[in-house]
Formats: C-alpha cells, sequence, structure tokens
C-alpha cells in the first residue's frame, strides 16, 4: 500500500510532504517522557507489521496496523508512522524517500480518523463493544488508506474508480483480517494494561 | 550443434531499481528479452501492464505480464532500453538493459574476422578448435555459471531478511530513545 518513486506527481509529494511535517509537529507536542516508549513500541509494531504478507488474487497486501497505532497514540500516529516508514523506505526499499510524506499521510490520517471515532467505544465498560470498536478500527484503518492513496494516484493520471475499485477488492479480505487482529489486540489489552487505551490519550 | 543455440544467456539485474518490493528480473537470450516480475516475497506479477522505452524516452512496444508474471519480447534494436512496470496501486518498478549485456549475434562480420586471424598463430589440428574458439566457449559457459549464482545473491539480498528487520525495530528504539534523551536535556 505504499505509493513507489515516480508515480505521483511533484506538487502532490510536496503537499504530501507539508502535511506529514504538519501532522508531526502536532504529534511531537502530545509526546511527553510517558508515552514515548509507547510510541517506540507501535512503531516497530507498525515497521513489522508491513513484512506479513498475504497474496491475493493478483497482488500481495500486507498488515497494516495504522487503526490500532491510531486507536492507542492519537495524534503521536503521525512521527510513529513516520519513522516506521523511513526504515521500510531504507531497509527494504518498500515505498521510497521522495514519496514518504504522502506515505505517511497515506497512514496516519486513517489512523487520527479510527482514534476520533472509536477511541470512545473501545473504553467502554463492555467487552463486546470494544471489540466491536476495534474490528471497525482496523477495517476504517485500511479503507481510508486505500481511499488516500487512490486520491493520490488520481492526480497523476489513473481514474480514481478504477483504482478504487480495484484497491477495495483486493484489500477487502485485509480489511476483515486487519479488524480481527486489531479487535483481539484491544482485548488482550483491555486485560492486560488497560491504562494503555486511556489515561494518557489525548 | 544445439548446445549452441542455448549457450548465450545472460542474466542482468544491474541497476533494477526495487520499488515496494517489485522487482524485474531480465534475461537476454539470442534476440528475444524475457522479463520476469516479482513481487517481495517471490508471488509473480501477474497480467500487469509493463512498458518497453527506447534510450530516446520513445515507447518501443507494451503488453502484459502472463500467469507466471513472464514478459518475453523481440527487441529488434540495439540499444539500452528501459523497462517500466506498472503493477497497479502504486507499484512500479524499472530496470534498464544495457546494449552490452545483449548478444552479438547481429555483429556476425567483425567475429569472422578476428577469428580467421587468430587461427594463424595457433595450431588448429591438434584439438580441432582454435584458440579464440575455445576462449569464447569457455567464457560463455563461465559467464553462465557466475550469471546463475550472481541470481541467486541478488535474489538473497532482496528478500527481506530476518536480521534486517530486528536491526529496524532496533533503529527505532534507537531514534526515539535520542527524542527523549534530547527533550530531557532540555528541560534539566
Amino acid at each position: 500500500m505504499h505509493i513507489s518513486e515516480g508515480v505521483v506527481a511533484a506538487p502532490v509529494l510536496a503537499a504530501g510532504a507539508a502535511a506529514a511535517v504538519a501532522g508531526c509537529a502536532v504529534g511531537l507536542r502530545k509526546m511527553d517522557y510517558q508515552n514515548t516508549p509507547k510510541v517506540a513500541v507501535l512503531s516497530s509494531a507498525f515497521f513489522v507489521a508491513s513484512l506479513v504478507h498475504i497474496p491475493i488474487g493478483p497482488t500481495s497486501a500486507h498488515l497494516v496496523l495504522n487503526g490500532l497505532i491510531g486507536i492507542l497514540l492519537g495524534w503521536i500516529s503521525f512521527p510513529a508512522v513516520l519513522v516506521g516508514l523511513l526504515l521500510q523506505a531504507i531497509l527494504f526499499q518498500f515505498g521510497g524517500i521522495t514519496t514518504l510524506g504522502v506515505n505517511t499521510v497515506v497512514m496516519a490520517v486513517p489512523a487520527i480518523v479510527c482514534y476520533l471515532l472509536y477511541s470512545r467505544i473501545i473504553r467502554s465498560r463492555y467487552d463486546a463493544g470494544a471489540a466491536i470498536g476495534g474490528f471497525l478500527a482496523g477495517a476504517t484503518g485500511i479503507l481510508l488508506a486505500g481511499a488516500l492513496v487512490a486520491l493520490f494516484l488520481l492526480f497523476s493520471g489513473e481514474q480514481f474508480i478504477n483504482v478504487a475499485r480495484l484497491f477495495l477488492l483486493a484489500h477487502f479480505p485485509v480489511m476483515v483480517i486487519e479488524g480481527i487482529v486489531t479487535a483481539f489486540i484491544i482485548l488482550f489489552l483491555r486485560k492486560i494494561k488497560p491504562e494503555l487505551l486511556g489515561g494518557d490519550i489525548r | 550443434m544445439r548446445i549452441t543455440r542455448i549457450v548465450l544467456i545472460t542474466v542482468i539485474m544491474a541497476s533494477s531499481l526495487a520499488a515496494h518490493g517489485v522487482n524485474i528480473f531480465t534475461l537476454v537470450e539470442d534476440d528475444s528479452i524475457l522479463c520476469q516480475c516479482y513481487y517481495n516475497d517471490g508471488s509473480p506479477v501477474r497480467n500487469q501492464m509493463i512498458e518497453i522505452f527506447r534510450t530516446s524516452g520513445v515507447k518501443l512496444l507494451d503488453g502484459q505480464t502472463d500467469d507466471a508474471g513472464y514478459f518475453k519480447f523481440l527487441a529488434g534494436v540495439k540499444e539500452d532500453l528501459k523497462v517500466v512496470l506498472h503493477a497497479g496501486m502504486g507499484h512500479k518498478a524499472e530496470t534498464v538493459i544495457k546494449v552490452s549485456s545483449m548478444p552479438e549475434v547481429s555483429t556476425p562480420t567483425a567475429g569472422k574476422k578476428s577469428v580467421s586471424r587468430k587461427t594463424v598463430q595457433t595450431s588448429p589440428e591438434t584439438t580441432g578448435l582454435d584458440e579464440e574458439q575455445l576462449r569464447r566457449i569457455v567464457k560463455e559457459v563461465l559467464e553462465e555459471e557466475i550469471n546463475s549464482i550472481r541470481g541467486l545473491i541478488l535474489q538473497q539480498q532482496r528478500s527481506v531478511s530476518f536480521t534486517t528487520i530486528i536491526g529496524g525495530v532496533g533503529y527505532i528504539f534507537g531514534i526515539f530513545g535520542l527524542l527523549l534523551y534530547l527533550r530531557r536535556r532540555k528541560q534539566t
């Protein structure tokens, strides 16, 4: 789901980079001593998740975990995602340095949307509610990231509807898997470390 | 002899740019060029658009990869060719086939001349092969062997290794650790 180098036009890259810098600035302001280790752990989780490949039809997709990152980090998703993507670009040539901004936006904006939409239901008293919230967060993270990829590609000539439809078809199973994984992680965290879900999220 | 038909096989990977783990391996066989397209996990890039550009930037031809991720075409021209693979949804990879890697089948006159010159210096009746021919055969066989090994090494380099993953996680902790350290210093 990373956009490669040379696919999108320079103005789009610049806009993406600017948005990523702004998002990181907000995120870094919200990051303090208490939550920095948590950010580091989730950033690494994000970094590794992209290496879990699931072959689907003509392409292959991988876990993203941006819904989970959004729920746990809120605005700090931006720096966490940026660092993860930077290392993926350097070590594995996923995405690229010039597309770092665009890719950060693709991953982090859905994370924040998930945070705004579902963090309340995930913190509710009922496990079932939290599980549903977790599932929806995982699925929404992928869905919105796909929509953003399609949007960025729209500016570089590809037809939005075509790309979006292809993406939805290819990523529907990923959305389901990601939703289930996120729901389980949320339930697990509620049991062993509930303060990760509430408390220091602002 | 049929063996001579299969001798000239060159694997070139050289300047292949991997982008989001989409790779193109090109294989020059006589006058046709075979492109093998893979994702990072080794699965083939099926039914995706592939374009071939000439040095001047003009498109030579385009087509689709088959079910095995292969695309074969006849070059027809002797110059550097750029192969661009569009794997969809922002996946793209490109590689350049250097003219030097193409076999010298189209220039038979030059080859013959040097062979005839060399025969004067050697004694062909002992082996039935003159030095130049022998040298060429050995070189071709060696090249084939080396190329298969080179392909293996490149493939191994490309596949994501466990150590790199652990290294990446280490870097992430390092970056955040540094951030924490700098912030703490600023505050005190």
